[in-house]
């Protein structure tokens, strides 16, 4: 069978990637916590998720591609900033993790107002 | 992984950051008790700290019998040890725990080190305190959504 797979959801590529996106700066937010409950474990070395590269990824290879992304956080080997082989950089984590917080709610904002428009259109708002 | 997996690394870090403070304010408050139960004068203690590997919870071992693994799952405390190094020496012949050439031997507690563990571990429970207070604006923003 050939032409176009039927859209599996009612949400358009664009809102799906969206919501992935969430998903993606969500693990990340959990991962930077991670690295920051732990910077004073001996030897423990930080992770970081590189959602954004795995997203445009899936973005070059289609919409079944972004239904189906998937994230992993990945360990850094920064080295050691301590001499108990500790490599996190709390003031990196924080400055990170107070990115990411900005990233996911600027997302949540766009993906709001789509969802806003979506219900205009359905005649729900009113 | 799920949505409060965050706020739960970040209590896992106030743990055993106060557990710290907590064994740094036991040394500091024997750094001269030349008596202990276990007999021989009070001996530093030390909090050592690893990465939780989540194998505890039923998520982390389904995750891991699925061929998962590598969640972030927190931090926990892997033991407290005692400082093994030397105790100190203070010559005090009237002191009744002095030995024959009036030694005493004293707690091996150094008070400036054990302030500035103090401030260490104060500060790291402050970033994690930040940190939960990230997640926690970011999760309520993401429950307006709905």
């Amino acid at each position: 069978m050939t032409g176009p797979k039927p859209a599996m959801s009612i949400l358009d590529p664009t809102q799906l990637t969206l919501m992935r996106a969430i998903s993606g700066a969500t693990l990340r937010n959990t991962v930077l916590s991670n690295n920051i409950a732990n910077a004073d474990t001996p030897g423990f070395q930080p992770s970081d998720v590189d959602f954004h590269a795995t997203l445009s990824d899936a973005l070059g290879e289609g919409p079944e591609a972004i239904e189906d992304v998937g994230f992993a956080p990945e360990q850094l080997n920064t080295g050691a900033v301590r001499a108990d082989g500790n490599g996190v950089d709390s003031e990196a984590e924080a400055a990170k993790l107070a990115e990411n917080g900005l990233e996911i709610e600027a997302l949540e904002q766009v993906a709001n107002s789509r969802m806003s428009i979506m219900r205009t259109a359905m005649g729900l708002n009113g | 992984m799920s949505l409060f997996d965050a706020l739960n690394i970040s209590a896992s870090g106030l743990t055993a950051q106060r557990l710290r403070m907590d064994v740094t304010s036991a040394n500091l408050a024997n750094a001269q008790s030349t008596r202990t139960p276990e007999g021989g004068p009070y001996r530093r203690q030390v909090v050592v700290l690893q990465e939780s590997s989540g194998d505890g919870s039923f998520a982390g071992a389904l995750t891991g019998a699925l061929g998962g693994g590598g969640e972030p799952a927190g931090v926990e405390v892997a033991a407290i040890t005692p400082d093994t190094t030397p105790l100190r020496q203070v010559y005090e012949p009237g002191n009744p725990e002095a030995n024959a050439q009036g030694y005493v031997e004293m707690p091996n507690v150094n008070p400036v080190e054990e302030m500035t563990d103090l401030i260490d571990s104060s500060r790291s429970y402050q970033a994690n305190v930040t940190a939960m207070q990230t997640t926690k604006q970011v999760f309520s923003k993401t429950i307006e959504l709905l």
